[in-house]
Parts: structure tokens; C-alpha cells; sequence
């Protein structure tokens, strides 16, 4: 059963290892098994593996290049169906695209790109999420941060650019991670544990629920985050961080107008 | 046609798993199916308690998937409803001694024996929750309309999610109507809002129940019990029927009424 779970294959640019469907624990144990079992045949390696759809954040992927560093491989790469993986592993140096052009993928984000714009993020650096990000799920980006689906309570979404959540966001949201104080964090429900923009930090910003759930915009304002209801003509005004999210807001601004 | 697996799990600890595990294998077997709770809390055995089967056991889960005896000797078959029958934890060891490999392959040997296989899982999300989870072909999550149980049990089904065991159904425990009305309670609307859900039953506060669990008779088998009827209707529900929520009233009591005439 383990041996169809997990299996190596040689290629030109190194090992690949594809893992299968099942427990992932369990699939890490059974990989430090093979490891260990051909320690020679694996050392100073360079490894990269291939995880389905499984949805791996940084952390599991740094626990992955920690656990095959004991062995003396490095991990140099992650393929993933999934977005956030990918997302994820770029954040952390990591090849995303093993096999050639199969899938969709993410532009590298590994490197800083030369500022693109005020804020310095550039526009191709978009991640679109289509997902709610439950407890314990933490999304991270050095881009901008599309979720289309709700951030509930304990999840939490950190940026480098800007964050826009068409559902409720009532996570932690941090948005211009990197000190881009001129981020901003919109939502269709806005009422988040804990709201970050650049430097700055607000515990549940607006108080309590506001009288009427309207889609509302967070900013940095005389040094201080406020938020706003959140329609057309102020996204304009706050100055977006690139012209793809201003086309984005206008076109999600228009359709809830519709809706 | 082999047995189906499915795990009771919450996230949070206290929330009912035990009560709810035990009481929807009780609510399966009185529709006639055979059906084993397997008890995988290792180490904090709790299920042969509610059961009222503790005092006849011999060999636990562990002895089993450590080839100490078949598994045929360590079920043990309750008295009263011969179609429910309980393989119960090892009190004295830990999560460790079992891993998710060995949990299928039970699970494997009991679908040929049964209907249905409860498996009830450990508080946490640490290893014997993903041990309890890796059989499964459905899991329930149990949570009571509080913050703390709702955000861990929105952390469970992510896990659920992500190892492609959903979509989870849910059970609200511990449904206190008066507070609900009242506002101090979240409602049942607040919770599958958050959650997003499929509900599969909702359990009213019922003192039988600590009654029941602590003698060890379910109250699924108390005709008389409010929540022994949700929680029968659970077990239908999970069997394929088509059964309406009840309505959930506030249970009065005497004094409650006399309070209510005099204010």
C-alpha cells in the first residue's frame, strides 16, 4: 500500500518524488523510511517533490526541507494542482513548475521584482484564492491577495500588496506586509480579529458590526487605520497599488452594485 | 456490500463526542444494522463507560493491531441490543502505539463484519485525530453553539478538507433554547454560517443525558428523552432517511413555571 503512495523517479534536473493521496503524516513517515533506507542512494541530492492537490502552507513546507535535510537532501521544488501550495513554496525559493507547462503557475515570487509602482508590488503579482480559509489556515503572498470565499475567525491572510475578499472577513488581515502603508483591505463583510496595514495595527477596527453589512474598504489615514464603506469613487480615491486591482475593484464594485 | 466508516470528531474537547458517538451507534443499531463503536481516544478510554459495556472487557484495540488476540475476541457485544457492539481503547497507553496504517486496516477487517463502523476520535488535532480520520468514508463534526468549539471545529474540517475526506456533516450539541432566545447563545443559523455545513442533527440540552451517560445507557434507548430523539434521528438521517428537524422547546420544569407566573 505505501510503496503505490510514494515513488521516486530520476529526471535532468534531479529526483522527483510524487506523493500520493492519503494521510500526510503518515506519508511523511513512510518518506523518512525510504530515505533512511537508501540514505547513499538519496545524500546530497536535491529532491523535489509532487503533491497533488494537497494544500500545503509554509510551514508544512518548511517542516518537509527540515525533515529531508536530515538526510542530506535539499528540497528544491514543489508541484501542486493547488495554488496555495505553489503560492506557498514560491514564498519560500522554491521551483513550482517541475514538469513543463502542465499547469497554471504563479509567476515566481521568490525574488523581489524591481518596484513596479509606489508600492513597489508589481502587477502581475496577483494571487487568486477560491476558498474559504478556515481556522488555522494562514495565506501568504507577496503579492496582491484575491479570496473569493470567506477568511473566518483564526484564519489569517498576510500580503505585500493589497487584500480584497469578496465574502467575510472576520480572520486577521495583513495587508502591505512589507511596510506598504498605502495597502488597503476590502470586503464584502469587513470585520476582521485583527486588522494590519504596513506598520500599523488595529484590534478590531470599527468596533462592533455596523448597522448595515455593507461591503467596506480599510485604509491608512493620518497615520491611523480607518475604515470606510467601500464603493467605486473612494477605491479610486485611495490611490490602488496597481491599475490591474483598480480595473479588478471597478469590475467587483460594479457587480455588487447588480447583485 | 462492506461496512461504512465514520468518525466523530470536534476539534475541541467536551463538546459531546463520546455521548454522540455512543448514542448514534445505539440509534443505528435500533434501525437494525450492525454496528461496532470503536473507541480510538488511547490512552483516555471513555466510550465503554457511556456504553455500560466496561466491565467485560478483556482485550482492547491495541492488543489487537499488536496481534495479542483476534479481533473477534476483543469486541465486545452489548447485552440488550445485539446488533451494537463496542472495540474499546487501551486505557494504558498512548496515541503512539497505533498508527493511521493500522487504524485502515482494522477498519478493513471490520467492514466485512459490519454496517457501520463509529469511529470515535480523540479531542486535538494531533496524531490519534488523524489516525481516527484516515478510515473514514464520512465524518461528523459535533460542536455546541459556543466560539471556542465553533472556531476549533472550523479548524478540524479544514484538516477534513484538506486530506479529501469531506464534505463533514455537523451535529450541534448542548442546544440551550431559552439562551438562544435570550441572545447569550449563538443560534444554529450562526454557526452553519461560519462553518458551511451540511447540518445533520441538532441536540437540545438535556440533563437525561448526564443522567443516562453516567449510568451508562444511552439516551438514544429512553423513549422519553428529547435529546435520545435527536439523537436517534441523527442515526437515520446518516443512514440515508429523510427526517425533519424537530422543533427544539424549552423543557419546563415546574419551578420554571412557577418563576415564569410570578414575574
Amino acid at each position: 500500500m505505501t510503496d503505490r503512495q510514494i515513488s521516486v523517479r530520476g529526471t535532468a534536473e534531479g529526483l522527483i518524488v510524487d506523493i500520493g493521496a492519503g494521510d500526510w503524516e503518515g506519508l511523511l513517515r513512510e518518506l523518512d523510511r525510504r530515505l533512511s533506507q537508501s540514505a547513499s542512494f538519496f545524500r546530497s541530492g536535491r529532491v523535489a517533490l509532487r503533491v497533488g492537490a494537497r494544500i500545503l502552507n509554509r510551514d508544512e513546507i518548511e517542516a518537509l526541507g527540515r525533515a529531508l535535510q536530515k538526510w542530506d537532501v535539499s528540497l528544491w521544488g514543489i508541484e501542486s494542482e493547488s495554488l496555495e501550495t505553489r503560492a506557498a513554496a514560491a514564498s519560500l525559493g522554491l521551483e513550482t513548475r517541475l514538469l513543463g507547462g502542465r499547469l497554471f503557475v504563479l509567476p515566481p515570487t521568490a525574488e523581489p521584482e524591481p518596484p513596479a509602482g509606489p508600492s513597489g508590488v508589481s502587477a502581475s503579482e496577483g494571487l487568486a484564492v477560491r476558498r474559504t480559509l478556515r481556522s488555522g489556515a494562514s495565506l501568504v503572498h507577496r503579492g496582491h491577495i484575491l479570496i473569493i470565499g470567506d477568511v473566518n475567525p483564526g484564519a489569517e491572510v498576510i500580503a505585500g500588496g493589497d487584500i480584497v475578499v469578496w465574502g467575510k472577513l472576520r480572520g486577521l488581515a495583513h495587508a502591505g506586509a512589507e511596510g506598504d502603508d498605502a495597502a488597503l483591505v476590502c470586503a464584502l463583510r469587513l470585520l476582521p480579529s485583527q486588522l494590519r496595514i504596513g506598520s500599523h495595527v488595529s484590534p478590531q477596527p470599527g468596533g462592533a458590526r455596523p448597522a448595515r453589512d455593507v461591503p467596506r474598504m480599510a485604509l491608512v489615514r493620518d497615520d491611523a487605520i480607518v475604515i470606510e464603506a467601500w464603493t467605486d469613487a473612494q477605491v479610486l480615491a485611495g490611490e490602488p497599488s496597481s491599475n490591474l486591482f483598480q480595473r479588478l475593484w471597478r469590475r467587483l464594485a460594479g457587480s455588487s452594485r447588480n447583485a | 456490500m462492506p461496512g461504512r466508516v465514520i468518525t466523530i470528531t470536534s476539534g475541541k474537547g467536551g463538546v459531546g463526542k463520546t455521548t454522540t458517538t455512543a448514542n448514534i451507534a445505539v440509534g443505528l443499531a435500533l434501525l437494525g444494522q450492525r454496528v461496532v463503536a470503536v473507541d480510538t481516544d488511547i490512552g483516555l478510554r471513555n466510550l465503554d463507560l457511556v456504553l455500560g459495556l466496561d466491565n467485560r472487557i478483556v482485550y482492547d484495540l491495541v492488543d489487537v493491531v499488536e496481534g495479542r488476540c483476534r479481533l473477534r475476541q476483543a469486541i465486545v457485544k452489548d447485552r440488550h441490543l445485539p446488533e451494537l457492539a463496542l472495540l474499546p481503547a487501551a486505557q494504558t497507553r498512548d496515541k503512539s502505539a497505533v498508527t493511521a496504517a493500522q487504524m485502515c486496516a482494522l477498519c478493513g477487517e471490520l467492514r466485512q463484519e459490519f454496517d457501520y463502523i463509529m469511529l470515535d476520535s480523540p479531542a486535538g488535532i494531533e496524531s490519534g485525530f488523524h489516525n481516527a480520520l484516515a478510515p473514514a468514508d464520512q465524518v461528523v463534526i459535533v460542536t455546541t453553539p459556543d466560539v471556542s468549539a465553533v472556531r476549533d471545529a472550523d479548524r478540524a474540517i479544514g484538516f477534513i478538507e484538506a486530506n479529501e475526506k469531506g464534505p463533514a456533516r455537523l451535529v450541534v450539541n448542548r442546544i440551550k433554547p431559552e439562551m438562544v432566545r435570550r441572545g447569550e447563545m449563538l443560534t444554529i443559523e450562526d454557526v452553519l454560517e461560519l462553518l458551511a455545513i451540511d447540518l445533520v442533527g441538532i441536540v437540545p440540552e438535556d440533563e437525561s443525558v448526564v443522567v443516562s451517560t453516567n449510568r451508562g445507557s444511552p439516551a438514544a434507548l429512553d423513549r422519553k428523552s428529547q435529546a435520545g430523539q435527536a439523537f436517534r434521528n441523527i442515526a437515520k438521517r446518516l443512514h440515508g432517511e429523510e427526517v425533519p428537524f424537530m422543533a427544539i422547546k424549552p423543557s419546563e420544569t415546574l419551578l420554571g413555571r412557577l418563576v415564569r407566573l410570578v414575574r
